[in-house]
């Protein structure tokens, strides 16, 4: 093993790794923890109480009427709600075992281990390469390990036939859908574990969305994936898991009011506003 | 255990390209940049509070009882003031603003109407020229303009100079102004049949008002402050003038003459003479953001 | 039938802006175009008329004007060189201390100032640039240099000294306390608009980078400078234009003096400086014009780079800065 990972890290992920290839835990089912969450946006509570398990290599979709706090709940997970000037967020995320909202995690690492695509397509005004190089030249890659890493993410991603001939040319001159698949390959070149997408094809086309819900299938075999989206069709096509968010009665806050595997969620829901959801009596 | 964990450690040799020393020396980069970035607003700020500590207390220390309302004693002789260079520069800045508000308004009237048509875009460019021109080169073009023709420096030629160099600040701020009134409330003037020039003086103008206003107020700051273009134009006086067709002294003239002098208490008059004008251009600055501020609380959202 | 028409065009509501324009008021017409073509006049005539009274100088020297280093006013023998000479290199001493400092600036008020400092902050940062150019003379003469462009200028002729660029013997005003002068005026405009470029980065650009485990000062470095590059570029070359034309201050505390040196630490001269030094002593016809001709050479090289600082910025403002479609 190389010395470095002998140093002390916060990062979660490495130390229990470490302990696992000693053979001294186990990873759990359950890849993120999270444990009575609130988000505060200065005086403002935009989710409250939020208790649910992301379970590994599953895709866990988190659906409900739109304001009831989901991109909020998937922000926390990686901390981009710290960028938010005044907001806080309180109970505890856990990921293999550490909490993630302790102030001594560190940021960087955390944002690279769990990536985010984002429901606009955001690539760089860059080439297609320098793009998905982006991440893995800060990690240090250079020469022939980049190239190989550029490869492997655009194939992951279902792109690479499509740019393979065109990738000094720049990511704006893609089609929506491409950009998106652009950003996911970006998104894995950095090897993360768990892989965030809100509302990843709202801004595309009906096709393009269809490739990306077979892409994220295929992801799962080596990924986390959870999705924020607002399409329950969606939702019943892709996830294995599926969390229903809504406004506390008489509130602007939002919480989870039942998750469980998505078959029961879309067919015996437990919760009454759930079952008013899904079938389309509101929402 | 499950299928996942036998997964696992592929994910761990996955992700170690980034841990340990790479990742410690980013962050010690991010830190080290982000405190330069600190330091470099310390080092802006510092010349400023240093030039207004230090005119503060030169000026303060020069500033004799009567400085703002007496003429200037003869070399050596303790006392006098600077009142024929404040009058100077009422007087030109004064004749400036008479000469590039009206026009400046007019022709931001213009840019705002009209502005994708060949004069509109010309007016434009032609304003980022004007704007562009350094003050020295705007003083030797009046002086071959007025001031040769004419054969004497005068306060006319000065004040044309002032009109010149403020004449793109007023068009900039008051096109800004005009653009930001809705379209709406012109379109309703005009659709109640008032003319065009009804409309733009009676709706649009004080809709824009306290924006043309707070143009005018920075453009004013900036003349008031001009000492190269008094070289070739206005040239100074050392004697009380209220003539147009006279040389004529101004505050900025003045510091610079009594600032590059052999003599002590020029120099020190110099101190006293600057706190003024500080005091009256930023003054100035200060009440035009002030004004902008008080603005934005009226009424919203009218400006940036 | 032609009075029909005529008579339903002029019913019609008045739509668009051009329709009020043919229909309006002829007296807001003229006025407002002649306002116009008064200030598109001016531009001409400053050119024209610089052009114009440095006519003696023009046919004496021709195109040596620029490229020949003796002045000789009593030979009457004018080359203006060194004043050329002079303004760049204090420009660009200027800028390549401005331009950090104020990226930084700029960088601070966008991106890492919290937010009850950005509005102060912004503000102090305005009012450099409302100091006039004369107090800005008069404090650097009397406190600048001694306190501090001194002991540095002898600082680095102790150490560097053996560099030309450093030579001694040191006197007070100097090139050195012209570029540093110029360094802080040039900083305000450099700075505010670099924020501006900053801020219009859309926010998904940099949630993308920092989603990718950047830090900080990657997302800066890596990906808003380089988006925002063409502004920035614009940013730095109004600044350069603003320097090459500053007069006052620079005539304060460079020394007026026709040295040859290479020396950063010998007083010099730029061109307008010599124009302000010399203007009221030019006795000749020609010395006076061979002054306005450096005026006129000044002008050109504003005006040119300007053009090209407004359409960098320009091409910001519009968001050329991404292509294809989206």
């Amino acid at each position: 093993m190389p010395p470095w990972t002998e140093i002390p890290q916060v990062s979660p992920f490495e130390s229990l790794a470490v302990k696992e290839m000693r053979g001294e835990a186990s990873i759990q089912e359950s890849r993120i923890s999270i444990q009575d969450v609130s988000v505060h946006y200065r005086k403002f509570r935009a989710i409250a109480d939020v208790t649910l398990d992301i379970p590994t290599n599953k895709v866990t979709a988190i659906i409900g009427p739109s304001g009831c706090g989901k991109s909020t709940l998937l922000r926390s997970m990686n901390r981009m709600t710290d960028l938010v000037p005044g907001a806080r967020v309180t109970g505890s995320i856990q990921i293999d075992g550490q909490d993630i909202l302790a102030s001594s995690i560190d940021v960087v690492d955390i944002r690279r281990r769990i990536g985010m695509v984002f429901q606009r397509p955001n690539p760089f005004p860059k080439s297609i390469f320098d793009n998905v190089a982006y991440g893995p030249r800060l990690q240090g890659l250079r020469g022939q390990a980049l190239q190989e890493r550029v490869e492997r993410s655009l194939k992951s991603a279902a792109l690479w036939d499509e740019v393979k001939d065109i990738l000094q040319q720049s990511g704006l001159a893609l089609s929506g859908g491409q950009q998106q698949r652009l950003c996911i390959a970006r998104t894995l070149a950095v090897e993360p574990e768990v892989i965030l997408m809100d509302e990843p094809c709202s801004a595309l086309d009906p096709v393009a969305t269809l490739k990306i819900e077979e892409l994220m299938r295929t992801l799962t075999a080596d990924y986390t994936i959870v999705i924020v989206t607002h399409n329950m069709q969606q939702a019943a096509r892709v996830s294995d898991v599926t969390a229903m968010m809504m406004l506390i009665e008489g509130q602007k806050t939002g919480t989870v009011i039942e998750a469980s595997d998505t078959k029961t969620i879309f067919t015996k829901p437990k919760d009454k506003r759930t079952e008013a959801y899904v079938t389309g009596r509101f929402g | 255990m499950s299928e996942t964990t036998r997964r696992r450690p592929q994910a761990f040799t996955r992700g170690n390209g980034a841990g340990g020393f790479r990742l410690a020396w980013r962050k010690g980069t991010n830190t080290v940049m982000l405190a330069l970035c600190a330091l470099a607003v310390v080092a802006g700020v510092v010349p400023l509070l240093w030039i207004l500590w230090y005119t503060l207390r030169q000026g303060i220390a020069a500033l004799t009882p009567g400085f703002l309302t007496s003429m200037p004693t003869p070399v050596g002789v303790p006392g006098g003031g600077i009142f024929n260079s404040i009058v100077g520069s009422a007087i030109t800045v004064g004749l400036g603003v008479l000469i590039a508000a009206p026009v400046g308004v007019m022709a931001a009237m213009f840019a705002a109407t009209r502005a994708n048509t060949p004069l509109g875009l010309a007016l434009r460019f032609g304003t980022d020229v004007i704007a562009g021109v350094p003050s020295i080169i705007m003083g030797i073009f009046v002086y071959a303009l007025i001031v040769l023709p004419q054969g004497h420096f005068s306060a006319f030629s000065g004040g044309v100079a002032l009109a010149f160099i403020m004449l793109p600040i007023i068009i900039r701020t008051t096109e800004e102004m005009l653009k930001l009134v809705p379209g709406s409330l012109r379109e309703a003037s005009l659709a109640l049949g008032a003319t065009e020039w009804r409309t733009s003086m009676n709706v649009l103008l004080p809709a824009a008002l306290s924006g043309v206003v707070t143009g005018v107020m920075l453009a004013v700051a900036r003349a008031a402050g001009e000492a190269a273009p008094m070289l070739f134009t206005a040239f100074g006086n050392p004697f009380l003038s209220f003539k147009l067709s006279e040389p004529i002294a101004t505050l900025p003239h003045t510091i610079f003459v009594y600032a590059i002098s052999p003599y002590e208490d020029w120099r020190a008059k110099a101190w006293a003479t600057a706190l003024v004008l500080i005091a009256l251009v930023l003054g100035l600055n200060v009440l035009a953001r002030g004004l902008t501020w008080w603005r934005v609380r009226k009424v919203g959202s009218v400006t940036r | 039938m032609t009075a029909d028409v005529h008579a339903d065009r002029r019913a019609a509501p008045v739509a668009r802006k051009s329709d009020a324009w043919n229909h309006g008021d002829p007296l807001f017409r003229a006025l407002t175009t002649l306002a116009a073509v008064a200030v598109l006049v001016l531009v001409l005539a400053i050119g024209a008329e610089l052009w114009r009274s440095s006519i003696l100088s023009r046919q004496a020297f021709g195109l040596s004007f620029l490229t020949t280093s003796v002045w000789d006013p009593v030979a009457e023998v004018f080359g203006a060189l060194p004043f050329l000479a002079g303004t760049l290199v204090t420009s660009i001493v200027a800028l390549v201390i401005a331009v950090p400092i104020s990226l930084g600036v700029a960088i601070f008020l966008s991106e890492l100032s919290p937010m009850w400092l950005r509005q102060p902050l912004g503000f102090l940062i305005e009012l450099l640039a409302a100091v006039p150019s004369v107090v800005y003379g008069l404090w650097a003469l009397f406190a600048f240099v001694p306190s501090f462009v001194k002991p540095v200028a002898l600082a680095l002729n102790g150490k560097l000294g053996f560099l030309p660029l450093f030579a001694g013997p040191i006197y007070g005003p100097s090139r050195l306390a012209a570029s540093l002068v110029l360094a802080i005026m040039v900083l305000p405009t450099i700075s505010a608009i670099s924020r501006d470029v900053f801020r219009a980065v859309p926010v998904a650009q940099r949630e993308a980078a920092l989603s990718l485990g950047a830090t900080r000062w990657e997302t800066i470095s890596q990906v808003l400078v380089p988006y925002g590059l063409s502004g920035l570029l614009g940013a730095v070359i109004l600044g350069l234009g603003r320097a090459l034309g500053e007069t006052i201050a620079v005539t304060m505390v460079i020394g007026n003096n026709l040295d040859a040196s290479a020396s950063l630490l010998h007083p010099g001269y730029t061109m307008a400086s010599i124009i302000a030094n010399e203007f009221a002593e030019a006795t000749s016809e020609l010395y006076i014009q061979a002054l306005i001709e450096i005026g006129l050479v000044l002008f050109v090289f504003t005006l040119v780079i300007n053009l090209i600082a407004r359409l960098l910025i320009w091409r910001v403002a519009r968001g050329t800065v991404s292509e294809g479609r989206s």
